[in-house]
């Protein structure tokens, strides 16, 4: 008992070494405008703080902080007079980027699904129709786990193997060898399956990226920059809907290569921004 | 009521009605200019306003005598807002053009140009248009000669400019084409160092070819040829889809025809296109080819250019955007120029909910922004401008004036700073950034009657209890992926293949092992240990020994080679059973003669040297009945 403040003291310490580390991440250029965009925003100067916490992206700095707060002032501008197409979805870009650099901020997580709520009501009162996005049967089957239990259960049943053929091989009794030789076969086949799906969740994870459309519908094109239609299209619309998520595969003259459900497309790069890696 | 009675007051209700309409409608109808030559083209405007909350003035039209000419109307829409005491009064309405041309002399009458709005007709006033004889108005400079006459009497049928115009159909008859007089000047932005082609080509130049998004590139396309003079025929314009495109050619005086020199030759060169180009993106852009025919001006001379098209070159242009370093908050790629801002507010004083105007001029070279960014702040509203903007173009610069003019509800009382408007821009003369900005001053707002709209209760339900962030707090470590360590998918197959390679080594081992003793217990290695014993036994002085070791060597030989038990046979038998088994018989002799040798060491105590000559000779015994054994192997 006597050791619990000690430790909440340890632990503030230690939270506050963290932030102090963050702040000290900062030049002091971009502190300064970390703070004049901040008064910016609570003077009610959404365009003015918007345009101060895209010049600290642009100088390379990236916190879950300030696209928190990037986020808050696009969307007190949506809701102002001088509200600009794609603002609702430029919120959900950054709140995505806070996310996928603090997974756990909860705060974020809600204000994510408010903004979204909004952007679907908005669609249902203009009665637009978009191309509904189901995703690949290998990105719906690798999306069952996180990367990392795939690779775990990988490792498992790689252990497993070994143990079985050790089994197999060193046992006396024909039942224990039985056994290992089961054992072995299992753990050979489901740990190769399991290899498989880490393989192709690194490799999803690392040659795409996950980006937001920002305009109020992403119309998608073909590689030459024509409008999609026809088959790939399954007789949807071929307009996506602001604020969704999608997956760029590659970029071809001021085009990204994008997949959309279990369409690939192509959509000019101003109407997507694109999200850290994870 | 009679019927004529209701008639006349239907009749009036209908006058009133369209008067109050017509009153509320704004016309105005313009020309420009007021007097023209023959078929010199000439503009006129008509501009409809009419308040918001009447009608919205459509389908313009210009009515016009005969032997006119009218292109258009080209259309684009009109605001106009206006504050009196703090009441705002908005307009909106239509501007048309008309290009129009006359082929009569004399004062023209155009008009009524009409719109029509709520679904009447609204005419304005005739506008009047005097049109003289060609030549009766002053020309512009000509770069060429200097003469002070109009016509060369001198080059009556025309190479030469002017008269070219007015005899453009009896252009070649009066001169030699192959060998026309040498040019005494001409623009210096038609020059060129050598032809492209030997009869006519299209060259196209841009400046600078290094530019940022949204710097002026300038593009001139000139036609030269060389037979006789030429005019455009069909063309196709060059693709230019990157860059937004100002036309720099006065179409209502277009460039002349040159006669120029290109090293000893002279040619006839013309300025085809002239645009300003605005990079629209970043990257190598590129500017496609223009097509375009050649057709000679004369009739004579058709023959000169018979089926010539040609095609100008494609242009790259490297794109950049303006460095990062300097950069100033709100800066907007593509505002490269260089521009200044005047701002008026009026009034200065106001009651709370009440507007003020105010007009923020933009003005200076390079394409004007589009937007302002204004200096928001609570209980401050600013509506959407109203914008009018006037182009103009110096020195093939493209610049002009933007003026936008706010409403401005001022809904809180007290002196309010309406702060700065600012346009950061990049200065590519200057290669630098620069901040225009205008300062709007302090406005008094006296407390109002009407309490201020409450706006802000409309963002609480997404915003509720979201406050910005301002300290930064820490970052989790990035996500580790045990994929993206380095032979992860190696160490998944390391267990079970080090498993199999341990059971097969281990076999493998013992296998090697077995192989090994089964060679240790070999004839041939069991006859070498003998004859190793027999030289031990040399090298210790014991004779008797050695002899027993070479003995021993011969018999294991004799066994292994050819299954005889030579051991067991009296030694006249030997040669014999030797012989039987295919031995050559000086080998049985050989082999005889050193078991005796052997058996006189060791019962005799013969002397050491031909003991060791012995183990020599046993070597070499052992080696041929070997070599016996393998030959009957093979044989067999």
């Amino acid at each position: 008992m006597s050791l619990r403040p000690w430790f909440v003291a340890m632990l503030l310490v230690v939270c506050s070494s963290f932030s102090a580390h963050a702040e000290g991440l900062l030049q002091p250029r971009d502190q300064k405008l970390f703070q004049a965009a901040v008064s910016t925003l609570a003077r009610g100067a959404p365009s003015k703080a918007i345009d101060q916490f895209e010049l600290l992206a642009d100088h390379g700095v990236v916190h879950p902080d300030i696209s928190y707060d990037r986020a808050l002032a696009y969307i007190e501008r949506a809701r102002s007079p001088h509200a600009q197409p794609g603002d609702l979805g430029r919120a959900v870009a950054a709140l995505s980027e806070d996310l996928a650099l603090r997974p756990g901020d909860e705060p974020a997580k809600i204000l994510l699904g408010r903004v979204r709520s909004e952007l679907s009501r908005a669609r249902s009162r203009s009665g637009t129709t978009s191309l509904l996005a189901r995703p690949s049967l290998q990105r719906a089957i690798v999306g069952l786990l996180p990367e990392n239990i795939w690779a775990g259960l990988a490792l498992f049943f790689s252990l497993s193997t070994t143990a079985g053929l050790l089994l197999r091989l060193l046992a006396s009794s024909a039942r224990r060898r039985f056994v290992g030789a089961t054992l072995a076969w299992l753990g050979l086949g489901l740990g190769i399956t399991f290899a498989g799906m880490t393989a192709l969740s690194a490799r999803q994870r690392t040659r795409t990226r996950d980006a937001i459309v920002v305009v109020p519908a992403a119309r998608l094109l073909d590689a030459s920059g024509a409008a999609l239609s026809g088959k790939p299209l399954q007789g949807a619309d071929s307009s996506i809907p602001e604020g969704s998520r999608l997956a760029v595969l590659g970029q071809v003259q001021g085009l990204y290569r994008v997949e959309w459900g279990q369409v690939t497309a192509y959509l000019p790069m101003t109407e997507l921004q694109l999200l850290p890696k994870r | 009521m009679n019927r004529p009675a209701l008639v006349a007051r239907l009749s009036a209700a209908v006058l009133t009605i369209s008067g109050v309409v017509q009153a509320q409608v704004q016309l105005s109808t313009k020309a420009f200019p007021p007097r023209v030559e023959v078929g010199q083209r000439f503009t006129v405007q008509l501009t409809a306003l009419a308040s918001s909350s009447t009608c919205t003035p459509s389908r313009p039209r210009l009515s016009v005598p005969r032997g006119v000419v009218v292109q258009g109307p080209s259309v684009s829409n009109q605001q106009q807002v206006s504050i009196v005491n703090g009441r705002i009064d908005r307009r909106q309405g239509l501007s048309a053009t008309w290009y129009v041309s006359s082929t009569v002399l004399g004062r023209l009458r155009l008009g009524p140009a009409s719109v029509l709005c709520g679904g009447q007709l609204m005419s304005d006033r005739p506008v009047q248009v005097e049109v003289v004889a060609p030549g009766s108005l002053p020309s512009p400079p000509r770069l060429r000669r200097n003469s002070p006459f109009p016509i060369d009497p001198f080059d009556m049928f025309g190479d030469d400019d002017l008269s070219g115009r007015l005899f453009g159909p009896l252009q070649g008859l009066g001169t030699t084409p192959t060998a026309p007089e040498p040019p005494a000047q001409w623009p210096q932005e038609l020059n060129i160092d050598r032809a492209r082609d030997p009869t006519a080509f299209l060259d196209a130049r841009a400046q600078p070819k290094r530019a940022y998004v949204g710097q002026q590139v300038t593009l001139q396309i000139n036609a030269y040829g060389r037979p006789a003079p030429f005019q455009e025929g069909e063309s196709v314009e060059p693709n230019r889809k990157d860059f937004l495109s100002y036309d720099l050619m006065d179409d209502s005086n277009p460039p002349d025809e040159h006669r120029i020199m290109i090293g000893d030759d002279t040619w006839y060169a013309l300025q085809v296109r002239h645009f300003a180009l605005f990079p629209l993106k970043s990257g190598t852009l590129q500017i496609g080819p223009m097509q375009m025919d050649f057709v000679s001006r004369s009739p004579f001379q058709r023959q000169a250019y018979m089926n010539v098209r040609r095609r100008s070159q494609t242009i790259d242009i490297v794109v950049v955007e303006p460095p990062l370093t300097g950069r100033p908050p709100g800066y907007q790629i593509g505002d490269v120029g260089s521009f200044r801002l005047s701002a008026e507010v009026e009034p200065r004083a106001i009651n709370a909910g009440d507007a003020v105007s105010v007009v923020v001029e933009l003005s200076g070279t390079g394409q004007l922004p589009q937007h302002l960014a204004v200096p928001e702040q609570t209980g401050v509203d600013w509506l959407d401008p109203s914008v009018t903007q006037e182009v103009s173009i110096d020195h093939d610069r493209v610049g002009g004036k933007r003026v936008f003019s706010y409403v401005v509800h001022l809904n809180r009382p007290g002196s309010i700073d309406l702060g700065t408007v600012q346009l950061p821009f990049f200065d590519a003369d200057r290669e630098r950034y620069s901040v225009a900005s205008a300062r709007l001053g302090v406005v008094v707002v006296r407390p109002g009657k009407q309490p201020p709209p409450d706006r802000a209760g409309k963002a609480d339900s997404l915003l509720e209890g979201s406050t910005p962030r301002t300290s930064l707090g820490s970052v989790p470590p990035r996500a580790r992926y045990l994929a993206d360590r380095p032979r992860f998918f190696l160490w998944l197959l390391i267990g079970p293949v080090a498993v199999l390679a341990g059971y097969v080594s281990i076999v493998g081992v013992r296998r090697l092992g077995r192989a090994a003793s089964r060679r240790r217990q070999s004839p041939r290695a069991q006859v070498n240990a003998a004859l190793r014993e027999a030289t031990e036994a040399l090298n210790h002085g014991d004779w008797a020994s050695t002899a027993s070791s070479v003995e021993r060597a011969l018999h294991l030989s004799v066994k292994s080679s050819t299954g005889v038990r030579s051991r067991g046979l009296l030694r006249a038998d030997l040669a014999s059973a030797l012989r039987d088994t295919g031995i050559a018989a000086n080998v049985a002799e050989d082999l005889i003669e050193i078991l005796d040798a052997c058996d006189r060491v060791r019962f005799e105590r013969t002397e050491g040297q031909s003991v060791d000559s012995l183990i020599e000779r046993a070597r070499r015994l052992v080696d041929q009945i070997g070599s016996h054994k393998v030959k009957g192997t093979r044989a067999s």
